[in-house]
């Protein structure tokens, strides 16, 4: 996110990639693990405009740090030293443009390897580097976002070519965008004085809760008893905490209130973005007795509202 | 339209949108039984543990660990937030449009921090 | 309970009054004869009475504009509007900003009605869910389709009813207004990297020209009764003798309706020292002689702006020549988007020329109701200037002044500066509702005729038209004070106007079916937008010849 906000990026929905890919990259990507149809669906062995044969007009390559289970869906596997990520892609940025680094490898990874990739990249019709968390959440996090978007602007200028973050929960980038349309900023915002600022390291929620300055939280589904580092989710056993959920969670299990909700997308209809930014409407298919989980933070806002006026009157 | 399909007590849903992942597939049949869903069509391993998973272990109202009427949790919520000096809000990557934009709506109010898993 | 506006001076350019001393009564949202006794009085002495401002362009929501809010975090680091002035939202950014504050923004500078002009039709429900959070105006969107795939795919074929029901389909999927086509054609090829630089240069993958794509989608648009024409963006926009293809473009119209966007960004020739002159003189007269066309302008101010369009390609070329940040975005099947960072500057030569080449194209069209204030925003500056740019239409001083500050070598050469005319403000009445609501098809807007939708901005009278048009001392939405003294006193929200056309030309159905399973990603039964994604939603009827 802050790669994109600092340079920007070349990018398209996924039937571009469906229609006339006929290069991709997976880097730091485990997609037959983590978004398993995302190779039948667009990226892989989807047929489309330019690709009547689906897999056979691709040529896959996948970049990592140690083989996947997704190594046997691509052409040609680029295993690299963990943590050098960055030294490789500047490597690939430096022969985009036209020097050649004077090593034999970085990163693991011979120089001709990469002198092919990069020609490939700058022979294809369109090609499309996909990344995932192996790259962004490891060291140099969004350093090296934006190394593969500052390649991808580079290589923009030999060949149609794409750089697509491989995004995880189903709706961050609805929470994103929603943010922003809202506040200027897709995370990390703070309204202590009356309008949205913006600092992650400041106000996003690891270094938030590290430092113990929340004295109340709201989560709403998601779960940082979970998925945050412990350091930090521990703070919220010692704060007064509100978990909206539809399912009991390690969260639900310590929070001090929980309110429970309709889920989304299977007992109650709603909007989510998928990765590429195309919003759809999800269905629903089981009943809940429990209301959508805008109505009872809908009462939140009017209660506090009436709370506030009742301190103001007295 | 969708078709929504009965036979036997099974309500079969088509053209569904899986909240898994953000590869975000709306091909889904999912068919539904006693209110459980009982198959999944065109899903991944990922997509039909939402599914087949998705009545178990529903979440009740507690304050403190007991059982409360429903709003008396949200009321002990509002509570907590208006007494609250410098609350924190977050999460949102899992649940849709419209509740995140209440969730800004209260941030702004109460004049939180509000961050999703972007940041994580 | 109603309003009275009494002791004010009206300006109704769509009922000829100029400056007629009479009282305007409002009842129920509507301008009526007489609001009755009980009616609460505005006094307005020493105001000009106009109905609500009308935008017929400006890029406000949607899956662009968001990407440009994402981008520029460092223009909201200064400019927000904060709950503790007393707004019920805040938010932040002068040049892309964010909903809430755009509605408010516009509200207090007395507009009423906003159009969202570039919406892909996958972005259809992106925008809506914005428009949403947009309040205190009235709004609508235009789709994209110069670059549908499905209707390249039916051009091939000659299947004209084909189109017309695959575009009455599109209206109602994506609850639009009106079709935009931004650089017909360029969209598709840009998915290669290249551009059209010709109406009559055929497309890489499809058997079609953009000649054959705008006229196939006006005529469609025509016999639909849409009640706005085609708003058309043209080839080779922002480059030297842009101003060659808007002129072959206008006359492949053959004198069909059409209206032509921040036609500014198309003025431009390749004379003189630099390569890069103003066409604007050319294009004014081309506009004067023929009827059929209508243009915003898409001013450029000086300033810091970023620019938003769906012509991919351009917004390349601008991050190349800028080295800037630039974002694209390319959309299955349907079109694309990019966007950059911009610094106009009046040290640069061009962006002097631009400057110049917008207020000549002001000047030099003799009929105001063809020809609409707009700045493309933020293209061309963002919307918040507007009260500047009627300073500079209104005020030849002022406009003397600031030709004497841009660089020397270019105010030698623009036309702009033997140009001595001073708009009316029965004329900026024209340029910024009465005529915007006529060529958008809105009967109830742009007036104060009884019947008229209660849009209302009072204006305090003064020779300082840049402060006058900042802050009006009152702004009534469907009948209600929203703001005064320039400042947004209570919230409400306006309605999403859409069209419904008539279907029936073809079937198209098992088309539609086999395209969406063959070339998109989204299942064709999950891509419509429904009405419940417009809480307020007004439907504006299709005029169709009998």
């Amino acid at each position: 996110m802050v790669a994109l906000q600092l340079g920007g990026a070349p990018a398209a929905t996924l039937g571009e990639v469906k229609n006339r890919a006929d290069l991709v990259i997976f880097w730091g990507s485990n997609p037959a693990e983590s978004h398993p149809r995302h190779f039948t669906r667009y990226s892989g062995s989807a047929k489309g405009r330019m690709n009547p044969r689906g897999r056979k007009d691709r040529y896959i390559v996948l970049v990592d740090i140690r083989p996947t289970p997704s190594v046997k869906y691509a052409d040609e596997f680029i295993q690299i030293k963990p943590g050098h990520d960055y030294e490789v892609l500047t490597a690939m940025r430096m022969l985009t443009n036209g020097n050649r680094p004077d090593m034999d490898s970085v990163g693991d990874v011979a120089i001709q390897t990469l002198e092919r990739l990069v020609q490939r990249c700058k022979d294809a019709r369109l090609g499309v580097l996909f990344f995932g968390q192996g790259i962004t959440e490891t060291r140099g996090k969004h350093q090296n976002s934006m190394a593969i978007y500052q390649f991808g602007k580079d290589m923009s200028r030999h060949s149609k070519f794409l750089t697509l973050p491989m995004r995880g929960h189903y709706n961050v980038v609805g929470s994103g965008n929603t943010m922003c349309w809202q506040t200027g900023y897709p995370f990390a915002v703070n309204f202590g004085r009356g309008y949205p600022q913006f600092n992650p390291g400041e106000f996003s929620v690891v270094d938030l809760l590290k430092r113990k300055e929340p004295d109340a939280a709201l989560i709403v589904a998601a779960e940082p008893m979970d998925h945050l580092p412990y350091e930090a989710a521990r703070h919220l056993e010692n704060i007064p905490t509100i978990v909206l959920d539809p399912r009991e969670t390690l969260t639900t299990k310590m929070a001090d209130v929980v309110i429970p909700v309709k889920h989304a997308g299977v007992s109650v209809e709603g909007t989510a973005y998928r990765m590429d930014h195309i919003p759809i409407k999800m269905r629903s298919v089981l009943n809940s007795p429990w209301p959508k989980d805008d109505e009872p933070l809908s009462t939140i806002i009017a209660r506090i509202k009436a709370i506030r006026k009742e301190e103001a009157e007295t | 339209m969708t078709a929504v399909k009965q036979d036997e007590g099974i309500t079969v849903t088509e053209h569904v949108v899986c909240p898994f992942c953000a590869t975000l597939c709306d091909d889904l049949v999912i068919h539904v039984q006693n209110n459980q869903v009982v198959k999944v069509r065109n899903g991944c391993n990922l997509a039909r543990g939402v599914f087949e998973n998705a009545h178990k272990e529903w979440a009740t109202p507690r304050v403190n660990g007991k059982e409360v009427p429903y709003d008396s949790a949200v009321e002990e919520a509002a509570r907590i937030l208006a007494a609250s000096n410098n609350p924190l809000i977050y999460g949102l990557a899992a649940t849709d449009v419209d509740a995140q934009k209440k969730c800004i709506e209260l941030a702004d109010l109460i004049g939180a921090n509000l961050d999703n898993a972007s940041s994580v | 309970m109603g309003i009275r506006i009494v002791n004010g001076e009206v300006i109704d350019p769509a009922h000829g009054e100029d400056r007629v001393k009479r009282d305007v009564h409002i009842k129920d949202g509507k301008i009526v004869a007489d609001a009755g006794q009980d009616a609460t009085v505005i006094d307005a002495t020493g105001c000009v009475v106009m109905a609500g401002g009308v935008d017929i362009h400006t890029h406000v929501a949607g899956p662009k504009v968001n990407f440009a809010r994402l981008m520029r975090p460092e223009d909201h680091r200064y400019e927000h509007v904060s709950r503790e002035d007393g707004y019920e939202r805040s938010g932040t950014g002068g040049v892309a900003a964010t909903t809430y504050t755009t509605g408010y923004r516009y509200c207090e500078m007395g507009y009423t009605t906003i159009v969202e002009p570039a919406v892909p039709p996958l972005g259809a429900r992106h925008a809506h869910e914005e428009l949403v959070d947009i309040p205190q105006v009235d709004k609508a969107i235009f789709t994209l389709l110069g670059n549908s795939e499905i209707i390249f795919q039916y051009l091939e074929k000659g299947e004209t009813s084909k189109i017309n029901e695959y575009i009455s389909w599109i209206m109602d999927a994506t609850k639009s207004y009106s079709v935009k086509i931004v650089n017909p054609g360029g969209a598709n090829m840009w998915k290669y990297r290249a551009d059209i630089h010709d109406i009559d240069q055929k497309l890489r993958d499809f058997d079609t020209t953009p000649r054959q794509i705008i006229l196939a989608i006006a005529d469609a648009m025509a016999t639909l009764g849409l009640p706005h024409p085609l708003h058309l963006h043209c080839n080779n926009l922002g480059v030297p003798d842009s101003y060659k293809t808007a002129i072959a473009t206008a006359e492949a119209m053959e004198g069909r309706p059409l209206h032509l966007t921040h036609l500014q960004f198309s003025s431009y020739g390749a004379s003189g020292k630099r390569k890069f002159s103003s066409e604007a003189p050319r294009l004014a007269r081309m506009v004067n002689d023929n009827k059929n066309i209508t243009i915003d302008v898409g001013q450029v101010l000086f300033g810091k702006t970023t620019t938003i369009t769906a012509d991919g390609p351009f917004e390349y070329h601008l991050h190349k020549l800028t080295g800037s940040k630039w974002y694209n975005g390319d959309v299955e099947c349907e079109d694309g988007c990019g966007v950059v960072p911009y610094d106009y500057k009046r040290k640069s030569f061009v962006n002097c020329i631009q400057w110049a080449a917008g207020l000549e194209l002001f000047l030099l069209i003799d009929d105001p109701w063809r020809v609409y204030l707009t700045t493309d925003h933020p293209n061309g500056a963002p919307f918040i200037t507007y009260p500047h740019l009627i300073r500079l239409l209104m005020d030849k001083d002022f406009r003397r002044e600031q030709v004497e500050k841009i660089s020397a070598e270019a105010a030698a050469e623009i036309p702009l500066k033997v140009l001595d005319r001073e708009y009316t403000l029965y004329e900026i009445a024209i340029i910024t509702r009465s005529g915007t609501a006529r060529r958008l098809g809105l009967v109830n807007k742009g007036h104060l005729g009884v019947g008229g939708d209660a849009d209302v901005a009072v204006y305090r009278a003064s020779r300082n038209w840049e402060e006058m048009f900042a802050k009006p001392a009152w702004v009534i939405k469907d009948g209600q004070v929203v703001a005064k003294e320039g400042k947004v006193t209570r919230q409400v929200f306006g309605t999403t106007m859409y069209v419904h056309p008539a279907r029936g030309f073809a079937d198209i159905e098992k088309d539609l079916a086999d395209f969406f399973e063959s070339y998109y990603t989204v299942n064709i039964n999950n891509y419509p937008v429904g009405l419940e994604y417009l809480p307020r939603p007004e439907l504006i009827p299709c005029q169709v010849k009998a």
